[in-house]
């Protein structure tokens, strides 16, 4: 027992031994998948390294929210360089707390796709999706023309809590793009053939490709990566005539890095047309560029009309719209 | 009565030197009681202190409140009945039917519901029960998983496995010569089983629901799936979406401290109704036990065989998917990560023991209730307070001083071995306790004492107890996501974490594979440790 515990001890301190960031010249905090193998992360890595003769650490979050709570708890403790997987929900909290500082990127040099209308002078875009219901065409034959369509009935229906994920929050910003001050009527209508709100992604997932139900909240770039991954071309997503709420996601300096002109250049190579190759067919959301050549099965995915608030309407109407949602669906 | 039996044989006042040398003895066990109550104190206080976006005391004032925390206490008190229920028929028939296939493999299995990861349960039980689920067809046409049915399965999935291992234990360990006058007076069944074996559940049993019940008191990722809606809303998920979504660490701490209060005081109440005054050790090579009757005993191997398959089908149904990602798995990755996982799993459950025991020492040497309890309190409040709270405090606490992401591993290591202290602490105590009710007075005349008495006496006496909780606490840790979701880092990816990420990643089939490659691991841990020699 004993020379075994040491053992254990002695694997843990050289882990401690080789930890990043405190050698990287450049600490980029992030989510979790965005760093895995299969993410976009080691190949953004190698691809910037070559280039800025420095090398990246990257540290990584569960998801985006849990990201900026890191940054806030941390405040001028943090290591971070450069904050990249917020999304536009959260952009007004990484404002108001000055977690963040302005980048000296000029949009109006890069090809930015239209839909976007980027301004933002703190944070840059470096992906971005539809949120879209999904469903497998071997099953259901005339999917809604609509959300109306698809909230009136009867399809079985999995989306996620927005309490505990994002594209929850997606689906009640959208509900309430669509249904304004209606729309917890239209909630109690969708609990009615609602199967489960699950707390995360990919349980809400899993249970629909188990066959579950019928529909699935996700993203409009879901059917691309069953027909890359697994060469299956039967997921859909739903167009809906109302329009679609989207879900950017940004990278931002961090208002305490020590070197900015750094951070700047990486957040310049994340717009380039390199890095936005590599995003989307790693990351599997839609590139920022509208330069990109992307694979065939992107070429397939529904274009759907971006409707939703701006990013601090979002901010300071969330909790008030949780509220609504929960009494609308558990009455 | 206990107490007085108990107190140290030292009946005159001691002399200088004699009280050092017992203030020396003690060190370790004062020296855990603060590590396991400073911490908290400190990680709670931390949280309270950091923000100013203060305690809504509205919340008290919602009805939606007072509705999640009546659906919690309801469904963890409906949760703990059902799988006690399951339990105790089941923990009698493991004890006293030797020759049942498998014994040693199903206690194992017993254990494997504490690493399974949350959404490969659900996954697996809505393979099972779910729309077009295996078992769905055999279960009528009005079958709903979704709601409380799906949140009972799922919690009695987690938690009568629990329950199976520690009462069957305590079934074993009625002393054969209880059994044999209970057949040599004829005794039958009715009258063996309120002679003989209540005498021993009626204490046991109350501790066993407490802590079950705390445990589904505190489940959330579960229940959010299952549950069908936020109408089945735990307190955890309003504890998590406090500080998570919200970031509102005053409120999430109001709610962690809400928790503790009322699970707390039910598991103090539930603990106080059993006892330790019916205890005797298990004596290794006494196997006669007595016959029971046919029906009982068929009875007993048709539960014993309904509850294996429901075990081990949500575990088997994760085998064509994980089959289909073998190849496509990232192994450089996953073999780097299972090393870090048993790392620190062995590492904090080693730790977990050691607390234990030192808490355990400082327990014996006190012959008050009240001091017995404030060791107790300390050494189980973990149960109550989200791993996600204590976590999250310690970072703060000591950000400013420490740079987590190079000494984020002991804060993983730590964090994990207090999260297993209750299991550990409650587990171990019975053992001690039949160790001083059968030793105390003999070694006091013996005068055996310190390292000769731990290598001689206690240690092997203990062994068999110390290898049983050494593995709980570690499939705990090997499970651990929470405390890993705080101080994590990429250079030590452990295997829940990677699960998630696949998972998170369209990557399902490659996240079964790993899950299953997890509770591979977990299992030959179990293997090894029963069988190592201590």
């Amino acid at each position: 027992m004993n020379i075994r515990s040491s053992l254990a001890f002695a694997a843990l301190a050289l882990a401690a031994g080789n930890a990043p960031a405190a050698s990287a010249d450049l600490t980029v905090y992030t989510y979790e998948s965005f760093i895995s193998s299969w993410g976009p992360g080691p190949a953004l890595k190698a691809r910037f390294e070559a280039q800025c003769d420095c090398t990246i650490a990257f540290v990584g979050a569960e998801d985006g929210v849990a990201l900026l709570n890191r940054v806030r708890l941390e405040g001028a403790n943090t290591r971070a360089d450069v904050i990249l997987g917020l999304d536009d929900s959260l952009i007004a909290e990484a404002r108001a707390h000055a977690l963040v500082r302005p980048h000296s990127i000029d949009f109006a040099s890069v090809p930015m796709v239209a839909a976007l209308a980027w301004a933002d002078d703190s944070f840059v875009p470096f992906d971005f999706g539809y949120f879209a219901f999904i469903y497998d065409d071997r099953k259901v034959s005339a999917p809604p023309a609509s959300l109306a369509e698809l909230v009136a009935g009867p399809a079985r229906v999995i989306y996620q809590d927005p309490r505990t994920s994002t594209p929850g929050l997606g689906l009640l910003h959208w509900m309430r793009a669509v249904y304004g001050d209606a729309a917890p009527a239209a909630w109690a209508r969708l609990a009615q053939h609602t199967v489960t709100v699950t707390s995360g992604w990919s349980e809400a997932y899993n249970m629909f490709l188990r066959g579950e139900a019928d529909y699935v909240l996700s993203y409009t770039t879901s059917p691309a990566y069953h027909a890359i991954a697994d060469g299956n071309a039967h997921y859909r997503a739903v167009r809906f005539a109302e329009g679609h709420v989207a879900q950017v996601e940004v990278a931002a300096l961090s208002a305490h890095t020590d070197d900015a002109v750094l951070a700047n250049r990486f957040l310049a190579f994340l717009l380039s047309r390199e890095a936005q190759e590599i995003i989307p067919v790693t990351n599997w959301m839609l590139p920022v560029r509208s330069d990109v050549a992307l694979p065939e099965a992107f070429e397939q995915l529904i274009r759907p009309d971006r409707i939703g608030f701006v990013a601090d309407e979002i901010g300071a109407r969330r909790a008030a719209w949780v509220r609504e949602w929960r009494d609308a669906v558990s009455r | 009565m206990i107490a007085e039996r108990l107190s140290p044989p030292t009946g005159a006042a001691p002399d200088g030197g004699l009280r050092f040398a017992l203030g020396l003895r003690l060190m370790p066990g004062v020296l855990a009681l603060f590590v396991m109550l400073a911490i908290s104190v400190a990680a709670l206080l931390a949280l309270a202190l950091r923000s100013n976006a203060g305690v809504s005391l509205t919340l008290l004032q919602e009805r939606w409140f007072w509705h999640v925390l009546r659906f919690s206490l309801w469904q963890a008190l409906l949760s703990a009945v059902l799988s006690l229920l399951i339990a105790l028929p089941l923990a009698r028939t493991l004890a006293l039917d030797r020759h049942l296939p498998g014994r040693t493999w199903f206690q194992r299995l017993c254990l494997l519901c504490f690493v399974m990861p949350s959404l490969v349960l659900i996954t697996g039980l809505v393979t099972l029960f779910g729309r077009s689920g295996w078992i769905t067809p055999l279960l009528g046409g009005g079958w709903q998983l979704y709601g409380l049915p799906g949140i009972l399965i799922a919690h009695v999935y987690l938690n009568a496995p629990f329950a199976i291992r520690v009462l069957s234990q305590r079934w074993q360990s009625i002393p054969v010569d209880a059994w044999k006058i209970s057949a040599q007076l004829g005794l039958n069944g009715w009258q063996r089983f309120r002679l003989v074996e209540w005498p021993m559940l009626r204490t046991a049993l109350p501790g066993v629901f407490g802590f079950v019940f705390l445990l589904c008191f505190n489940s959330f990722a579960v229940v959010l799936a299952l549950g069908g809606g936020p109408r089945a809303t735990t307190l955890e998920v309003a504890i998590f979406q406090a500080l998570k979504f919200d970031f509102n660490p005053p409120e999430a701490l109001f709610l962690a401290c809400m928790q503790l209060v009322v699970a707390g005081s039910l598991f103090v109440l539930f603990s106080r109704w059993g006892g330790l005054q019916w205890l005797v050790a298990a004596r290794a090579g006494d196997a006669w036990r007595p016959q029971v009757g046919m029906a009982v005993k068929w009875g007993g191997r048709a539960l014993y065989a309904a509850v294996v398959a429901f075990l081990s089908l949500p575990i088997v149904s994760l085998v064509p998917a994980a089959a289909a990602a073998g190849r496509a798995l990232p192994w450089p990755e996953i073999a780097r990560a299972t090393v870090f996982s048993v790392g620190f799993a062995l590492a904090a459950a080693l730790l977990a023991v050691a607390l234990a025991l030192a808490a355990l020492s400082l327990w014996r040497h006190f012959d008050d209730a009240p001091r017995r309890r404030l060791v107790e309190a300390a050494a189980v409040h973990h149960l109550v307070i989200p791993g996600m709270v204590l976590s999250v405090g310690v970072y703060v606490l000591l950000m400013a001083r420490v740079n987590w992401l190079e000494w984020g591993w002991v804060a993983i290591v730590l964090l994990n071995a207090l999260m297993a202290l209750p299991f550990v602490f409650v587990q171990l105590r019975p053992s001690m306790f039949e160790y001083d009710a059968q030793y105390r007075p003999l070694l006091a005349d013996l005068g055996l004492q310190g390292w000769h008495h731990w290598r001689r006496v206690l240690g092997p006496f203990l062994a068999p107890a110390l290898r049983r909780v050494a593995a709980i606490a570690f499939v705990l840790a090997l499970g651990d996501f929470a405390v890993f979701g705080i101080y994590g880092n990429p250079s030590w990816h452990t295997l829940p974490w990677m699960i998630h990420a696949l998972a998170g990643s369209y990557r399902l089939d490659e996240a079964a594979a790993a899950a299953l490659l997890l509770l591979a691991v977990a299992l030959a841990a179990l293997c090894l440790l029963e069988r190592a020699r201590a």
